[in-house]
């Protein structure tokens, strides 16, 4: 497949007037063009109709019409522990590119509808992603496929158990088997059995972005490729990063980011899973970190990612150049100044200086992108430095014992030699993925051609199916049993929530069919997943039967397999360490970066492309540039200056952004320009996932294919020329602007400034004013006292967001938010409740036609914020939006009438209206994600965030009941303790546990959510007790908006003996 | 004569629509229009087969043969859906009992076919109000208090006209209703003349708060 086969998505478009967001408020098309042309004549004639009509309608019992008749529809026979009406939770495990993320999976009347993390879960920590959020949806998605095919046909599993039962009586049969990561024990043990049966068996690997340059990279430093590195960013003080993404694209990045956020503030609390409340037994850990404390972050990257975002000192860099930045660094700790000539020496220096000082606290990371040269230094120089943040384990995922080379590229080259007689591919689309200069789709193509057999085996009749004689459906991980390992190797079993939507298969139950036709049992073709990962678990139980099943259920209901993590291999330090001077005159060899080079990365939002067709991640704003259903080529201001493409670094508009036009490996291509202040100079970047072909229709015309582009040589960065295409290209773009313009939105503070912030922003949080007897009081018109039952308030830290999304979605999948596609999104129609701002720079006047190269970049994440005094209350012509008496701003659809003055007068713009029916057009399968406690809102209605009123109203309704319950057994009710007010005293209520979905979601622990009237609460001790109460502040709280959901300051680290312009506190102005 | 003839021209149309208005208004939330009382065919005949649905009686389980409310919703108490019986349910008995009475066949044919049965819902609220039945049975609110008493009732009715205005009559001065634990599942329970003070007993006892049972967020979300 080619790229210019592909549909283009960037098609010439018509002139049209140019949009200048300096004038214009709404974007265009976000009124109606019909609306302007009404005359006052026209107006008064229809509202006279409109009138008439209502008045008849409403006489006529229009407005009070009775529902039509409703069925209910109760069991034949009740199944044991469902209760209708009332969720249920189940532990499993969400495999990610193979590597296993512990969820808890919450199901109505046998629907999944939200996953939440497993907070027992070592990967996890209660904690999630985008896709462990994602997943949900995409077991529904109407374009899964559904059944056996045979070359285009509707077929069965029996019949391609027949056609491969002939094939398979020979023993001698050259079969492989290709795979993504494996980490799920069952199924390598299957290979293994496999290949006893089939001697010429081979397994190859093979994934979208994978970890091969890692475990290279590992393998030239410690010599053996059976190891895992885990990292524990919670020993770890200082932390250098080498183009490492590590918040977002390693195995156990969930986790990871928890520990780093946990030294990235002011903790409240101990590390480890979030519970609601304070135990009130136990003092507030109150100790504000110092400036040695601190986790402090030095990122050198080449394209601008969210962890380089939460830097301390940030240098963009092309990523050819990073290994000789890794390598002057090393040089440096051993006392050898950098010359490198730039910021980068300086860099360079203050990096060294501070791990030489943090010693065993200090960490270096390297990026899958870069050479394993880099790993294999990054590794020797943390075994230098004796650094307590990595340990080496057994290595986790599963590989071919007896063929170190299981790559693609092996299987190609025996595919053309035709050693190859029978292929089976499991979840994995490598004719997509694979590189230009393998084009397994060609060798494929011509593999099928000459009649021998591959079957593929996949959630989506993909591109790979395309070339199969056979495609069988893959079952999602939320509708069949399976296991799969943690990022330390913890193992989890899969546990499937409902039965299979279509006629799937899982991955062991397909293989267990291939081990029945290949010598094993007959009950083998058609087996149980249940069965066969219960058979082999519990095989490897030395224990009674009694025990074992014991053992079996445990872990079913925990979702871990206790003391399953792999085993820690000592004694590595030496074997690391020695090889580093060898590194270096490896990396030394290694080629200068190119004038211009391309970078291919992961896409933020949809991966390596197989999260394309899913629509809640197509139209996830990308963190920092927040642009949606698109795939740009990034580029820094200067460079687009040098290249004569400065129109495109102006942003005028967004309508007709330019196009660049290049060529590569043989393809020309044309791609819109974005220019991305922080990205290095002379470097581009391309993401990964756009341009599919086959699978889906959510995710045609999206992007560009850049895999063809790529090379063995070149998988990640290549050398380029660019030139301005004669294309034009709209972007749905979510942020109008990113600068703060002068306005105090959110607050930085650095870590020396701390102790001394007391005072320095907060205490006007609430407008708090003293009257002239000295209380405190607010500056409103409205009975102060009345809030004295529930009073609901939110946290949010910006020292612990790291932007990464999870919350959006979690959102998303909670809330039952449609996604408009990329038209409306253009129109600024989008439907998202909550949002990650992005600005660039701190309180500052940074205008867009002069963005810095290298801009300190804040995120803050924006919710309705729930204001006490909300000005969307007061303009609501039908009271539909109302405040309730635990201080929630409430939306009440069925009142909404839709005149969108709340939005208009929304200081936040948080409110969103359904200008079309967005909800209800999807397929059947798609309406069973549906939460059955939200409303699914109808067009013509304004929502917003309801700080999840359908968790709280379940919480209270719960604890209400129960201390009725308990009153009448005599037994004691678990009370709030409410703070000491004699003027307001809030009444006695049961202390209630829940989190927001957004709270939930959050790996980092960044959303704190609670009962501001109950002391222990973590929501309130943030908000009231020092330290956090004297940085905390609110957003626009100068409107007096009174909001309840209030921010702690981003804390940054920098490096007092930094001097050098990458200085992430350099580029923003003044620190608060 | 003119003055007449003004106050005429203004005042016949503005009366009209005033009456127009207050019979409208009326009409609105009449019977008519909620379909307060109406008599349903109980389940759904068609979708079992048989010519007619199940006629089951409320006034025979509940005062001839005493089953309690839970036997058959056995949810109420911890669950918004109060739950309907599974076929299981009815056959508990009608396995053993009128074992071949024409008017049951619809749940035999259910047992037989593992079909459900289906049952029409005579208390129908709109689907943007999320009602939760285990908290009013928890705060002292009985079943009869909304359904009315059902052992008088050889077929479901409605007895009250479900619009919201009745729901914020008892949200906003729930004490006229209240009622104790044990009278709950009574559905003949009839209020004692001294029911306001009581009632003010039971909201300290039930430890309701009347100002947040108007927040529109409690039952729309």
């Amino acid at each position: 497949m080619r790229p210019d086969d592909t549909p283009s998505p960037h098609e010439h478009e018509a002139e049209e007037p140019v949009w200048d967001i300096s004038r214009e408020e709404f974007a265009p098309g976000s009124t109606d063009a019909a609306a302007e042309a009404f005359d006052r004549r026209t107006f008064l004639k229809l509202m006279g109709a409109g009138a008439a009509l209502a008045a008849g309608a409403e006489t006529l019992g229009g407005c009070t019409k009775p529902q039509p008749p409703e069925k209910i529809v109760p069991y034949v026979n009740a199944p044991e522990g469902v209760i209708p009406g009332v969720p249920a939770f189940y532990a499993s495990a969400i495999p990610l590119d193979g590597w296993g993320h512990g969820a808890i999976v919450e199901q109505h009347e046998g629907r999944p509808t939200k996953i939440e993390g497993n907070p027992d879960h070592p990967s996890s920590l209660g904690g999630t992603n985008i896709f462990v959020q994602a997943s949900v949806l995409q077991l529904y998605d109407p374009d899964r496929s559904r059944t056996v095919v045979k070359l285009g046909g509707a077929d069965t599993w029996g019949n391609l158990l027949e056609e491969l039962r002939g094939i398979l009586a020979d023993k001698d049969l050259r079969v492989r088997i290709l795979t993504g990561t494996v980490t799920s024990h069952t199924l390598a043990d299957q290979i293994a059995a496999l290949q006893k049966a089939l001697p010429n068996l081979r397994w190859h690997r093979h994934d979208g972005i994978g970890t091969d340059n890692r475990a290279a990279g590992l393998k030239q430093a410690a010599g053996r490729s059976d190891l895992t590195p885990v990292y524990d960013f919670t020993k770890a003080r200082r932390v250098v990063s080498l183009d490492s993404h590590f918040l977002f694209d390693e195995p156990g990045s969930v986790r990871y980011a928890r520990e780093f956020a946990q030294r990235r503030r002011i903790p409240f609390k101990k590390f480890g899973p979030l519970p609601t409340h304070h135990d009130p037994a136990e003092p507030v850990p109150r100790s504000v970190p110092g400036a040695d404390d601190l986790l402090r972050l030095y990122v050198a990257e080449s394209c601008v990612t969210f962890t380089g975002v939460m830097a301390d000192h940030r240098l963009p860099m092309k990523a050819g150049d990073i290994p000789h930045l890794a390598a002057a660094l090393a040089r440096a700790l051993q006392g050898r100044p950098a010359t490198l000539g730039g910021d980068a020496d300086a860099w360079v220096r203050a990096a060294a200086a501070d791990l030489q000082k943090a010693g065993s606290a200090s960490l270096v990371m390297a990026g899958e992108t870069q050479p394993p040269e880099v790993h294999a230094l990054a590794h020797a120089l943390n075994a230098r430095l004796q650094s307590a943040a990595v340990r080496y384990v057994e290595r986790i995922d599963f590989s071919d014992p007896r063929h170190p080379d299981d790559s693609l590229a092996s299987l190609a080259d025996d595919m053309n030699k035709g050693d190859v007689d029978l292929l089976l591919i499991l979840d994995a689309n490598p004719v997509y993925t694979s590189l230009g200069d393998i084009d397994f789709g060609d060798v494929l193509q011509r593999y099928s051609k000459s009649g021998r057999l591959a079957v593929h085996l996949g959630l989506y009749n993909d591109e790979t199916a395309g070339y199969c004689k056979w495609h069988v459906p893959l079952s999602h991980p939320l509708e069949a049993w399976g296991d799969c390992r943690g990022h330390d190797g913890t193992a989890s079993i899969i546990q499937p929530l409902i039965e299979p939507l279509w006629a799937s298969k899982s991955a062991i139950e397909f293989l267990a069919g291939i081990i029945g036709l290949a010598g094993g049992s007959a009950s083998d073709l058609y087996a149980n997943g249940y069965d066969l990962v219960r058979r082999y678990w519990l095989a490897q139980w030395q224990a009674a039967p009694g025990e074992k099943e014991m053992r079996w259920r445990k872990a079913l209901r925990d979702g871990i397999l206790p003391d399953s993590a792999a085993k820690e291999v000592p004694n590595l330090q030496n074997a690391l360490r020695n090889n580093l001077a060898q590194t270096l005159a490896a990396i030394d060899r290694l080629p200068p970066a190119p004038p211009l080079e391309i970078n291919f990365r992961t896409d933020p939002s949809i991966g390596d492309g197989s999260w394309a067709n899913h629509p809640w991640l197509q139209e996830l704003p990308k963190p920092i540039n927040r642009i949606t259903w698109d795939t740009l080529l990034l580029i820094s201001p200067k460079t687009a200056r040098d290249l004569h493409l400065d129109e495109a670094a102006q942003h005028k508009n967004r309508e007709r952004e330019p196009m660049a036009r290049f060529s590569l490996n043989g393809y020309a291509q044309d791609a819109p320009l974005w220019v991305q202040p922080g990205q290095p100079d002379g470097a581009v970047t391309l993401y990964l996932g756009g341009g599919r072909w086959r699978g889906g229709h959510v995710q045609y015309n999206i992007g560009i294919n850049v895999n063809p582009m790529r090379t063995r040589n070149n998988a990640w960065s290549a050398p380029i020329s660019l030139a301005l295409g004669p294309n034009r290209h709209s972007v749905a773009c979510v942020q109008n602007t990113q600068v703060m313009a002068d306005r105090d939105i959110l607050h930085t503070t650095s870590v020396d400034e701390l102790p001394k912030a007391h005072g320095l922003h907060a205490p006007d949080l609430y407008g708090m004013q003293t009257d002239t007897s000295g209380r405190k009081v607010h500056l409103t018109l409205y009975d102060e006292d009345r809030y004295t039952g529930y009073k609901w308030g939110m946290v949010i830290d910006l020292a612990a967001c790291i932007g990464c999304n999870a919350c959006v979605i979690a959102c998303q999948a909670e809330n039952n938010i449609p996604t408009v596609g990329r038209e409306q999104v253009l129109r600024a129609r989008e439907m998202q409740w909550m949002r990650i701002d992005a600005y660039y720079g701190e309180k500052d006047t940074l205008t867009a036609d002069d963005l810095p190269p290298n801009p300190r970049i804040l995120f803050q994440p924006m919710l309705c914020q729930h204001c006490e005094d909300a000005p969307c209350e007061l303009v609501c012509p039908v009271g539909a939006t109302t405040h309730s008496s635990e201080g929630i701003n409430e939306m009440t659809y069925n009142r909404c009438v839709g005149t969108r003055y709340c939005s208009n007068n929304c200081p936040y713009k948080v409110r969103r209206f359904n200008f079309l029916q967005y909800n209800g057009h999807g397929d059947a399968t798609e309406d069973m994600q549906k939460n059955p406690n939200v409303t699914v809102r109808s067009r013509g209605v304004m929502e917003k965030c309801t700080y999840c009123i359908q968790r709280i109203n379940m919480a209270r309704i719960n604890g209400k009941r129960d201390w009725s319950r308990n009153d009448a057994a005599g037994k004691p009710t678990k009370m709030r303790r409410t703070p000491t007010d004699p003027w307001a005293p809030p009444v006695a209520l049961p202390q209630l546990s829940f989190m927001t979905a957004c709270q939930q979601g959050c790996p980092t622990e960044a959303i704190v959510f609670g009962d501001l009237n109950d002391i222990d609460n973590y929501a309130t001790i943030l908000k009231t007790q020092e330290p956090w109460a004297a940085v905390s502040f609110g957003v626009l709280t100068e409107l007096n908006t009174q909001p309840r959901t209030s921010y702690l300051p981003r804390i940054e680290n920098p490096n007092p003996d930094f001097h050098g312009s990458s200085s992430a506190t350099q580029q923003g102005g003044s620190l608060r | 004569m003119n003055t007449v003839a003004r106050v005429l021209i203004v005042g016949i149309p503005l009366l009209s629509i005033l009456a127009g208005s207050a019979i409208g208004y009326g009409f609105g939330y009449s019977d008519w229009v909620t379909y307060r009382q109406l008599f349903r065919q109980q389940t759904d005949g068609a979708a079992e087969g048989g010519p007619g649905g199940v006629p089951f009686s409320h006034a025979h389980h509940v005062k001839g043969l005493g089953i309690d409310c839970r036997y058959c919703h056995a949810t109420v108490e911890q669950s918004p859906f109060a739950g309907m019986p599974s076929t299981n349910t009815c056959m508990t008995c009608h396995s053993q009992m009128w074992i071949h009475a024409p008017m049951l066949a619809p749940v035999r044919q259910s047992w037989l076919t593992n079909t459900p049965l289906k049952w029409t819902r005579v208390h129908d609220l709109p689907d943007y109000v999320y009602f939760d039945h285990s908290i009013h049975i928890a705060k002292g609110v009985g079943c009869s208090t909304c359904h009315g008493d059902v052992s008088e009732m050889p077929l479901m009715r409605r007895v009250v006209d479900l619009q919201m205005r009745w729901c914020l009559d008892c949200h906003r001065d729930p004490a006229k209703h209240l009622r104790p634990q044990d009278q709950i599942f009574n559905p003949s329970w009839v209020e004692p003349p001294d029911q306001l003070q009581r009632g003010h007993a039971l909201l300290q006892q039930y430890h309701i708060q009347v100002d947040q049972l108007t927040n529109c967020s409690l039952c729309h979300r």
